[in-house]
């Protein structure tokens, strides 16, 4: 029982986190993709608005026809469910850019990329940060359902527990994932205090 | 740098419209190198717009803009850019970077190793009056006036030879205004750089400007220098603005004989010699004189003619050599009727005449120390 445990555990987390860092390595390049063309971000945001309409259920059945069952089909369901926060709340962060601040950087002669990597980033960190978070929350929550896909994971146990009416099974499965809810929940708070909190950038500079 | 100096800017027929807004309608200037020229008019007639197509944030839809006889469209924009000092209207520093990154990050894009930039920020801030204690704090730790002097200092880091200042003291108090204005004036000083200044506060025209160009509706009404634009206002709406400043309130209303200068130091009597009447304007330090026959008004003399005479061999009485024409003024004569006829006929000095006695003398010259 023990090692089901830790061994579920162990993919729960591979789930997780491999999804998390996928939607984030693509998500982010769509994100600036998107900045630079006002079609190409209408239609990649518009196609995260729909995956995000979509029940989370729905999204794990759906890959099933499309690309069978298993670890893999799973982590790219759970990506599918989570791109949506990253590219939109980075896309939100960057394009939501104080006017002034962008014509300053123009006007003293940084070049497009220099105003990306040196402004509108820097800028955005919050607002991407925010959307990572997020990202990461319901990703372990998503990785919980795709176990009835094949996945592996805390799901199963749970779903096992469930179908026999097994209290410890159900707790087995439950407590951990909330205690890797709660760990990403603290952790990524104190990152953000330490790393992305500048004195209250509000614009109060404009008065 | 593209270019070490500018010696002229030229803005050439330059036309921008917004739909069927016309925000430059056809405004041609030349902006010489070294001057501070100010750019005036009220709200939305167009002066950041045609400051803007200085630097390139805005194209024109015609006409263009030469920087020492180069047309900038033919320019790398960045490296264009970076040739130009630019202060924005509303300061716009950098939120997420302090101080010391809002002034430098120029400088370490430019690839400046760390010491000199760290002497080259510690130079910009004297020159700014802005203290070191800054240096390690956020933009919305500022109050009005030292953001200001940040966005000023930001845009001197590279030193270049061109600075674009829109209402740079616009958002603060007129006291602190004016005491940005009297830095200004030192660090213009100091800069030696070609400066185009945006403002809608005449009184900081006429303070900073070398010369000042007026606008109104996208087009440009006047340009000219303060005394120019003083006592020859090309319009109503010239003469408006210039009113508004207080010390000019009432100069439309001013007569002849509210500016004229006494003329006691100027009288020399038909009769006298001309030697006389040259140690006569010596010692008044005056370069001019009005001859009197019996108290009436013959005309006028001057110095330079005087002293060219032949007065050593042939000392004449100075009713032989003297000027009939002469600009003749009643004291009740309107001001800018008697400036412009002065302007109109290239002539500085006028005679103030009642009933063919001179009672007072204009030198336009002298005109703006009267008013004052
Ligand atoms: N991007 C734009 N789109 C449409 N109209 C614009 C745009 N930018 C400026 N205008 C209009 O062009 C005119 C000139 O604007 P501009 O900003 O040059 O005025 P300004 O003289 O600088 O005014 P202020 O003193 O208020 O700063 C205004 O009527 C303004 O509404
Ligand atoms: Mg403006």
């Amino acid at each position: 029982m023990f090692d089901q445990i830790l061994s579920s555990f162990y993919v729960h987390i591979l789930l997780t986190y491999i999804s998390l860092i996928l939607s984030i390595v693509i998500g982010i390049p769509l994100a600036v993709i998107s900045l630079k063309n006002r079609y190409i971000a209408n239609f990649i945001i518009g196609f995260c608005n729909l995956v995000q309409a979509i029940p989370s259920f729905a999204v794990v059945a759906i890959v099933v026809p499309l690309f069978g069952i298993g670890f893999k089909p799973a982590i790219l369901a759970i990506f599918l469910r989570i791109l949506m926060p990253i590219v939109k709340n980075t896309y939100d962060g960057l394009i939501n850019i104080d006017i002034l601040v962008l014509e300053s950087s123009k006007g003293m002669g940084l070049s497009e990329w220099q105003i990306l990597r040196y402004i509108r980033f820097p800028n955005a960190y919050p607002s991407i940060f925010a959307g990572i978070k997020f990202a990461a929350i319901l990703s372990n929550s998503v990785a919980i359902l795709t176990a009835i896909i094949g996945s592996g994971g805390l799901g199963s146990i749970i779903f096992e527990g469930l179908a026999s009416f097994n209290i410890n099974k159900i707790l087995a499965g439950s407590i951990p994932a909330i205690l890797i809810a709660l760990f990403m929940d603290i952790s990524f708070s104190m990152i953000e205090k330490k790393f992305f909190t500048y004195p209250d950038i509000i614009n109060k500079n404009h008065p | 740098m593209i270019f070490k100096n500018v010696d002229s800017i030229e803005i050439v027929r330059l036309v921008k419209s917004y739909r069927d807004l016309m925000a430059i309608n056809d405004v041609s200037l030349k902006i010489n190198g070294k001057e501070l020229f100010v750019i005036i008019g009220p709200s939305g007639c167009g002066k950041t717009t045609l400051l803007k197509t200085i630097n390139r944030l805005i194209e024109p839809d015609s006409g263009g803009v030469f920087i020492n006889n180069n047309d900038i469209r033919n320019l790398d924009v960045v490296k264009l850019r970076k040739n130009i000092g630019y202060v924005i209207q509303q300061v716009g520093l950098f939120p997420h970077m302090n101080i010391k990154d809002n002034i430098s990050l120029i400088l370490k894009l430019e690839g400046w190793p760390r010491e000199k930039i760290d002497k080259r920020v510690k130079e910009i801030l004297k020159i700014v009056f802005l203290d070191e204690i800054y240096l390690r704090k956020f933009p919305n730790q500022l109050s009005g006036g030292q953001q200001q002097r940040v966005g000023l200092a930001r845009a001197l880091a590279l030193n270049q030879p061109l600075l674009l200042m829109d209402e740079p003291f616009g958002s603060v108090d007129p006291i602190l205004r004016r005491q940005l204005q009297d830095e200004f004036l030192q660090i213009k000083k100091v800069l030696g750089k070609t400066i185009v200044f945006v403002t809608h506060d005449i009184e900081e025209a006429f303070r900073l400007g070398d010369r000042i160009a007026v606008m109104k509706g996208g087009k440009i009404k006047q340009i000219g220098e303060a005394n120019d634009l003083i006592l020859n206002p090309a319009d109503s709406f010239v003469l408006n603005l210039v009113e508004s400043d207080k010390k000019y309130k009432h100069i439309s209303n001013l007569k002849v004989r509210d500016v004229m200068i006494p003329v006691k130091n100027y009288m020399i009597d038909s009769q006298a010699k001309i030697s006389d009447s040259i140690k006569f304007m010596l010692k008044n330090n005056t370069e001019f004189g009005i001859i009197v026959k019996k108290d009436k008004f013959l005309g006028t003399t001057d110095l330079k003619t005087l002293l060219n005479s032949n007065f050593i061999k042939n000392d004449q009485k100075i009713e032989n050599l003297y000027n009939k024409e002469t600009l003749k003024f009643s004291p009740e004569k309107p001001l800018y009727d008697a400036l412009a006829e002065m302007k109109k006929s290239n002539i500085s000095i006028a005679v103030i005449l009642e009933r063919d006695v001179p009672i007072g003398t204009i030198l336009s010259s002298e005109i703006l120390n009267r008013l004052i």
